[in-house]
């Protein structure tokens, strides 16, 4: 079997070399026979990868140990699902996943646009050929997943990682690379367009759907990470910044900024290039993620390892596509110059140019501080930290600055709005603002973040609601109709508008759902059966510690009542798991209460059989929820305007849009979760006693390279309780928070151990780059701006007009009908 | 308009994309037969494996049915290459030609309902609205204009054709000699032309 999966990738990387070049001489030499035969041949490549991947199936049913990555990824104790989804598990098995959707969603998306984009289309082939080539080229030649033992074939495997073994990450990559390979398409069309030079806006009509499908597979992705993250990890938070989560967000950031700067392309045929550059953009920061995954070049928990090999090769693709699509880029300028006026700076493009600047500035900050710790290596030979402080410290105000743009952009007019207008538009939702600022800090909210957060999203709430109830109202006037059919009505008829105002209303329930985190309460405490401890409304008493055995690992569960309010109101059940052959990893068993205001989240971090004590860390976690109902309504929206008109008008009457998205996300959360955090044997959680010990235990990261540079006061590995060991001795020593910083500077030999870096030296370029970025994207909108507005005077010149009675009584005959 | 979308939508499927197949939909088609091969390729392979367990044969019948779908790609790559050539693209880009017309017709009438939806929302200046609706509705007249030319070539050519099968006179010497001119600014317009397709000037009967 394995040779003939080696022969089905060599056949595919054969048929995809003759795809992109058929493809390409069909479309110069006008041969229709040429560009069809490369169409088949891209089908080809795509079915022959779903054999290749069918077959590496069959071998993890079949428990064919012979292959490496089979043994590598499962074993004979292995559940049949756990073994169908290990195709996934691994680096190899997950680059040929990666392909075969590439080769399953371009085939789709050929397809559909076969007729329409006749032009395009053998160049689109063309690019996806090469890009199929590429990780077909990786396959073959670096990580085969049909290796096979040369001798010794192993009776068993050695099982999937533990940590995999969860409903979550069955689902998790699918949807993040269906993300990312829904991204190439309009990529493959961008480039196609620059090829033609069919520059026109229908290569952004074929896309904008294409796009819309990824990001939302995008979305996804990233939040089924976030849940996982969640839930699995036990450190009581769902994004850690780590590299390759960040990875996922960037082309998120791009890809959004391209689905708002098009509707400027669209009405006003500014920022063509600029569109073209966010597309090629997104494209790259997807492979770009793939590689920060595989290569090693940054430390997460999510990277499968070093290669330096695969590093060459992966920045040789990308490099090369770089040039030669921003080489395109600039070969087509003249056509691509189009006609930029900026009317005033109250205006709907100016607030896209605002959200543009905001959403790129996010993905190159992000970037650069991912990269700073790869970098200072570089350049300075020390390894340090760039972890959440940092990042949060640059991304709250960005975000909350975003989330103002959302509930500001949709109420400005195109190309300029006048006073009226403005009043009309932004007394509801600014007097509402005004009231929950009052409202929150009056009730002892904070006002910076928290507070702000809060207003900003009743802004954005009512911002929503009155373009909803005014559409509904124009609506009703035209047409006579009652509230609700015109409600349907104007949903239906302008679908992508209010559906990415629900798009908008999920986005402000994630912002609440983050901005619970300023609520956010923790306690770390060990406890003896009958002993108990209160946080916020909830008493937690320990009722004992239990060991049981399934066959397949070992688990030590605390039994727990939570009370809540003096109430009884339900038990809980964090444990550990030791799998065997795993022993030395047990993964951390959460216990949630999920609530729509709070949830308690408790991880057994340690634990002693004999005194039958619980370490427990005990985290009340506000609103939390709400970030992932946020991401229901968010793709709820995202369907509403992706479906095309037909379809929509007919769904209309029946079942929602969502429903099945939504179901499944219903069912992930609902879906019995297992605790995959795999720690060291555990040790006596040290409990902070002071608070600086409680703030250097967040501020000096874990170092033991197996966790994901968790902070001190979350990881439960040993090296972290050692740790937290030193710091206790130190402080108890009366050292000061610099002292503590420079005993661990010393011990690691670099800034490494600290969460984020020193501003000292080259660090300061870490502080310093923000700042410049910021204002010079800022500086750069603004000239542009200014030049563009200089163009303003020519708009009042009316073109040449056509003067016929007849035919502007057929145009508004046709206005009418078309509804 | 919607005789033009009716022509263009029986004209579709003769095109060369539509798997070599033949027009007729009762016939067999090509991927019939790749079907049936893969049925009994599973079959066969189901009865002689020798495992047995369920998740094994439906894994073994999955995979058949991709190899067979790898067949029928394979088909689709060989088949323009070796059989007979596809239809010529002009009369093909006439059709793509109006469709591409009429769905940027459909474009620009949206454009200017959503602005006349966002001045009854009262978020654009009335000179702004009449400035921008001004340039879209000319811009859409524009576009009815150039539907209605091509779609009188279309009609002239198939007059032409059906004229020449039919072993008429030389319908063509004629048809040139009743294209009407436009008195304003001399240009030669399609037979049933009542405007004229450069400056909109009635044409005289």
């Amino acid at each position: 079997m394995s040779s003939l999966g080696t022969f089905t990738l060599l056949a595919s990387f054969v048929v995809a070399c003759y795809a992109a070049t058929v493809s390409v001489v069909g479309a110069r030499r006008r041969s229709s026979r040429l560009v069809e035969s490369g169409v088949g041949a891209q089908y080809l490549v795509a079915a022959l990868l779903t054999v290749a991947s069918a077959i590496i199936i069959q071998a993890f049913v079949s428990h064919d140990f012979s292959i490496k990555y089979v043994a590598a990824n499962s074993d004979l104790a292995q559940p049949l699902f756990y073994r169908l989804t290990a195709f996934w598990g691994g680096l190899n098995g997950s680059i040929l996943f990666w392909a075969v959707l590439l080769s399953l969603f371009a085939t789709v998306a050929i397809y559909v646009n076969r007729e329409s984009q006749r032009e395009l289309i053998p160049y689109v082939v063309a690019t996806v050929a090469v890009v199929e080539m590429f990780f077909v080229f990786l396959m073959v030649v670096h990580n085969n997943p049909f290796e096979t033992f040369l001798l010794d074939t192993p009776r068993d495997g050695q099982g999937m990682n533990p940590l995999l073994q969860t409903p979550l990450m069955v689902i998790h990559p699918p949807a993040l690379y269906t993300g990312f390979v829904g991204m190439t398409i309009p990529f493959a069309f961008g480039l196609a367009a620059l090829i033609t030079g069919h520059l026109d806006d229908s290569w952004l009509r074929a896309v904008r759907r294409w796009t819309m499908i990824g990001w939302l597979f995008l979305s996804f992705g990233l939040t089924l990470g976030m849940i996982w993250a969640y839930e699995e990890l036990g450190w009581g938070g769902y994004w850690g910044w780590d590299p390759v989560e960040n990875a996922a967000l960037l082309p998120w950031f791009t890809a959004t900024a391209f689905l708002h700067s098009v509707m400027v392309q669209e009405r006003r045929g500014m920022l063509r290039v600029w569109n073209v550059t966010l597309v090629i953009t997104t494209f790259l920061l997807t492979i770009f993620g793939t590689f920060m995954t595989r290569s090693g070049i940054v430390q997460s928990v999510h990277a499968f390892g070093e290669d330096r090999e695969l590093a060459v090769m992966f920045t040789t693709f990308m490099i090369a596509v770089a040039a030669f699509s921003f080489g395109f880029v600039i070969y087509r300028l003249p056509l691509l110059r189009a006609r930029n006026e900026l009317d005033s700076w109250v205006s709907r493009e100016a607030a896209f140019l605002a959200n543009n600047w905001i959403l790129l500035f996010s993905a190159i900050f992000v970037l650069f501080a991912t990269m700073f710790p790869t970098l200072s290596e570089a350049v300075m030979g020390e390894r340090l930290t760039v972890g959440p402080p940092f990042f949060n410290k640059w991304m709250l105000p960005i975000g909350l600055m975003l989330l103002a743009l959302t509930g500001v952009g949709p109420l400005l007019a195109w190309r300029k709005s006048t006073i009226t207008n403005l009043r009309t538009q932004f007394l509801w939702p600014a007097s509402s603002a005004v009231l929950a600022a009052i409202v929150f800090t009056s009730l002892g909210v904070r006002f910076w973040a928290s507070g702000l957060c809060f207003a900003l999203s009743a802004f954005v709430t009512v911002t929503i609601l009155q373009e909803f109830v005014r559409g509904a109202r124009v609506r009703q006037g035209a047409t006579g109709t009652d509230v609700v059919t015109a409600l349907i009505g104007v949903v239906s008829r302008s679908h992508r508008r209010y559906g990415g105002y629900i798009v908008h209303l999920g986005i402000v329930l994630i912002f609440l759902g983050f901005a619970g985190e300023g609520f956010k309460r923790e306690e770390q405490t060990v406890l003896k059966p009958g002993q108990h401890v209160n946080l916020g409304r909830f008493t937690i008493t320990h009722e004992a510690l239990r060991l049981t055995d399934d066959g397949r690992k070992q688990m030590v569960t605390a039994h727990l009542a939570i009370a809540r309010d003096g109430q009884a109101v339900v038990g809980l059940r964090p444990g550990k798991w030791f799998f065997r052959k795993h022993e030395e990893e047990p993964t951390t068993e959460v216990a949630i209460r999920r609530g729509f205001a709070e949830d308690l989240y408790i991880v057994l971090a340690g634990f002693d059989v004999q005194a039958q004590s619980a370490t427990l860390h005990i985290v009340i976690n506000p609103l939390v929820n709400w970030i992932w109902l946020g991401f229901i309504v968010l793709a709820f929206g995202t369907l509403i305007a992706v479906l095309p008109e037909r379809v929509f008008s007919r769904a209309l009457s029946r079942v929602p849009a969502g429903a099945a998205t939504t179901t499944l996300l219903l069912l992930a959360l609902a879906a019995p979760l297992h605790a995959q955090h795999t720690a060291g044997v555990s040790e006596a959680f040290l409990v902070p006693r002071t608070p600086l010990e409680r703030e250097l235990q967040h501020e000096i990261i874990c170092m033991c390279r197996g966790c994901g540079r968790e902070r001190l006061s979350s990881c439960d590995c040993s090296l972290a309780a050692k740790m937290r060991g030193e710091i206790r001795q130190l402080v108890d020593a009366g050292k000061s928070r610099e002292q503590v910083y420079e005993h661990f500077m010393a011990q690691w030999g670099s800034q490494e151990p600290l969460a984020q870096p020193i501003d000292k030296g080259f660090n300061r370029l870490a502080w310093a780059v923000p700042y410049i970025l910021g204002l010079g994207g800022a500086a750069l909108i603004a000239l542009l701006g200014l030049r563009w507005s200089r163009h303003a005077p020519q708009t009042a010149v009316a073109p040449a007009g056509i003067t016929d009675p007849a035919l502007e009584q057929r145009l508004s005959d046709e206005l009418r009908d078309l509804d | 308009m919607s005789s033009a979308i009716s022509t263009d939508r029986s004209s579709a499927p003769s095109t060369p994309t539509a798997g070599g197949a033949a027009s007729d939909r009762s016939a067999f088609r090509p991927w019939h037969f790749f079907i049936v091969g893969a049925l009994v390729a599973a079959t066969a392979a189901v009865l002689l494996s020798p495992r047995n367990t369920p998740e094994h044969l439906v894994m073994l019948s999955l995979t058949v049915f991709a190899a067979g779908a790898a067949a029928y790609a394979c088909y689709r790559m060989l088949l323009p290459l070796v059989g007979q050539a596809p239809a010529p693209r002009s009369g093909l880009l006439g059709a793509v030609a109006r469709r591409a017309l009429e769905r940027e017709k459909v474009i620009v009438l949206r454009t200017i309902k959503e602005l006349e939806f966002d001045r009854a929302m009262g978020k654009i200046a009335d000179d702004d609205f009449a400035e921008m609706s001004g340039r879209l509705r000319q811009r859409a007249m524009r576009l009815m204009r150039q539907l209605e030319d091509v779609e009188a070539v279309a009609r002239a050519r198939v007059e032409r054709e059906l004229s020449a099968r039919l072993g008429g006179v030389s319908a063509a010497v004629e048809e040139a000699a009743a294209r009407p001119t436009c008195r304003a600014c001399q240009t030669v317009n399609d037979v049933d032309a009542r405007f004229c397709k450069n400056c909109g000037g009635a044409l005289a009967a």
